[in-house]
């Protein structure tokens, strides 16, 4: 018994698991910071202030920075995990349909894939962000997902592709079962870690872009948000030339590095567990 | 090949097209009427007649916005085809110009932080692949692992405070000092000074990049038997390393090289905002800032034709370096 005690214990401080851990208070914060009514009014005479108080400072208005960082992650996280969401809604829908149905259908959407993959998006995105005046996290996530999903569709091609021609499938379709049960009871469970590992990773390209989208500020959203943040602390306030705004500069970074990092290892565990290959070399 | 030369080539056609044609119908998505919006903003500001605020607009634009959408398309792609991508709304000059200008610099930035995070990443690669799985090898992929999770713009911003404005040891805006006369010793050291903390933001991310990719290719080829021989032949450790490993782990990852500049070209419109680098992702945030749908059109077109040219760049090169790719057609 000691044995797998022993193991256990190993398995809960796994990288993965930190990751989760953290991605799981990240979520707590963001809950919190959009349920719990958080006083947030400015005062002009503690302006840029590290005190006991105000462990990570004051902003240019006198407002505490780690309640500004609470009270932001929500837009944060949830700008992040919709993107994820509508962008693997997408992928998923092209890519089984393209690998499924395959003939012309697959041929247009494949060629259509391949040219979002080139295309450059950033660029896009910003354009798209600024000029409709995008001012609420929905309608954001779904600019950035228009352009996140191809990677994703082209991966679950082609794995339907190969999924399509193995004996279960074709049994299945000889006995006229119908193509929703196929692909939902079938095939979806085997593309799962596919689409798990894509989720978060296009997730994770979703808050660098949308936070590098309003460090430039190009999308106007609350000042909470960390981006704007940044934003503000890099321009308008002239937050960077003040020794002691720096925590103001710093705390959004820092949480952002922390996301970001608590995101990989998440995926990089999620690899692991269902890539036979690299199990086998550990 | 030519059959694949050719394939690659009508997918670039294809996918330029594309993009010109999301270019025209972005300046017919924007809210309000803009073409009508800057021909009011003419006749108010600078006092022209309607006529010739129509006159201005049009030729700005470099097709007549009172006819059919389709004739504004063929001619606006006729224009791009000549070389003409209309005048800047702003500069109210070409829009090829501010281009032209700019773009050296970014390419500058590009190629430099390539070619200096390419070669850190292959030292630190060969460096973790030779020490596979002992302490020096797991520091380093680690570091890689991090410091791919932070996006360059952040690392900018990061540099930009701690050398910029702490040490003061290097400038905080623009690509050279006014004071120093054109293409004076001063004058290039001075270049010299103010791309050192964009091409490292640029870099540290790169390098963590060229690790992970380096390390993997030189993990396959040090697995091989032709390098167990040439151990079994007792040559020397450097002698494997330069000679036998070097070579055959880079050749698989020249065509990435290219699809990292690429890259780089389009994180340039986070990082040089940031640094104040006149190249061309500064003017496209100013174009964009400043709704300056030309300049956003001109821009967003040549970067769309760099990023194709490289990418095609990069599949031929694949091709003709891989041998499993070659059989496919």
């Amino acid at each position: 018994m000691g044995f797998f005690k022993e193991k256990k214990f190993k398995y809960i401080f796994k990288p993965g698991n930190v990751g989760l851990f953290i991605f799981l208070l990240f979520i707590v914060m963001s809950i919190i910071g959009k349920l719990l009514p958080i006083n947030l009014e400015p005062n002009y005479s503690q302006r840029f202030l590290i005190s006991l108080e105000h462990p990570l400072g004051t902003d240019y208005a006198g407002r505490d920075v780690f309640l500004l960082i609470v009270k932001g992650s929500f837009d944060v996280i949830f700008i992040a995990l919709l993107t994820g969401f509508w962008a693997t809604l997408i992928g998923f829908i092209l890519g089984i349909i393209s690998g499924y149905f395959g003939k012309i259908i697959d041929i247009i959407i494949s060629r259509v894939i391949d040219i979002f993959l080139t295309i450059p998006t950033f660029p896009i995105m910003a354009i798209l962000a600024a000029t409709l005046k995008v001012n609420d996290i929905i309608s954001f996530s779904l600019i950035l997902a228009i352009w996140s999903w191809p990677g994703l569709a082209s991966a679950i091609r082609t794995q339907t592709i190969s999924l399509k021609s193995r004996e279960f499938v074709i049994f299945l379709k000889l006995y006229n079962f119908p193509i929703y049960y196929v692909i939902f009871k079938e095939i979806f469970p085997l593309i799962l870690p596919i689409i798990l590992i894509n989720f978060i990773n296009i997730s994770r390209n979703a808050v660098i872009a949308s936070v590098g989208l309003m460090v430039l500020g190009l999308v106007p959203l609350e000042v909470t948000n960390w981006g704007m943040m940044i934003n503000l602390a890099i321009g308008s306030t002239g937050a960077i030339y003040i020794p002691n705004a720096w925590p103001y500069l710093f705390a959004p970074i820092f949480f952002i590095i922390l996301f970001q990092i608590s995101l990989v290892l998440i995926s990089y565990h999620l690899e692991e567990v269902f890539d036979p290959r690299i199990k086998k070399n550990n | 090949m030519a059959k694949y030369i050719i394939s690659r080539f009508i997918f670039v056609v294809i996918t330029f097209f594309a993009v010109l044609v999301l270019n025209l119908f972005i300046l017919r998505m924007m809210p309000g009427d803009i073409i009508q919006t800057r021909i009011q903003e003419l006749v108010l500001n600078y006092g022209y007649s309607y006529e010739q605020a129509y006159k201005i607009v049009e030729s700005q634009l470099g097709y007549d916005i009172n006819k059919n959408i389709f004739e504004q398309f063929l001619s606006y792609i006729l224009n791009v085809f000549r070389g003409n991508l209309g005048e800047s709304i702003i500069y109210r000059i070409p829009v090829l110009d501010v281009i032209m200008n700019s773009i050296l610099w970014t390419i500058y930035l590009g190629l430099a932080s390539l070619i200096f995070s390419f070669i850190l990443g292959i030292v630190l690669g060969i460096v973790a692949a030779y020490n596979r799985e002992k302490l020096i090898d797991n520091i380093i992929t680690l570091f890689a692992s991090l410091i791919l999770c932070i996006p360059n713009f952040l690392i900018g911003i990061i540099l930009l405070v701690l050398f910029g404005v702490y040490l003061g040891i290097f400038p905080l805006r623009g690509a050279y000092s006014i004071e120093a006369p054109y293409f004076s010793l001063e004058f290039f050291i001075s270049v010299l000074k103010h791309s050192v903390l964009p091409i490292l933001s640029y870099s540290l991310v790169l390098i963590g990049n060229w690790i992970l990719v380096f390390r993997a290719s030189a993990i396959t080829v040090i697995s091989e038997n032709y390098i167990l021989f040439a151990k079994a032949k007792g040559l020397k450790n450097i002698t494997i390393l330069f000679y036998y490993i070097l070579p055959n782990a880079i050749i698989p990852i020249i065509p990435l090289f290219f699809i990292s500049l690429g890259g780089i070209i389009q994180g340039a419109f986070f990082v040089e905002p940031i640094f104040g680098y006149p190249g061309i992702g500064y003017f496209f945030s100013k174009a964009i800032t400043l709704r300056d749908y030309t300049l956003i059109q001109g821009i967003l077109t040549v970067i769309t034709l760099i990023i194709l040219f490289l990418n095609f760049l990069a599949d031929i090169l694949h091709k003709m370096i891989d041998i499993r790719v070659k059989n496919i057609d």
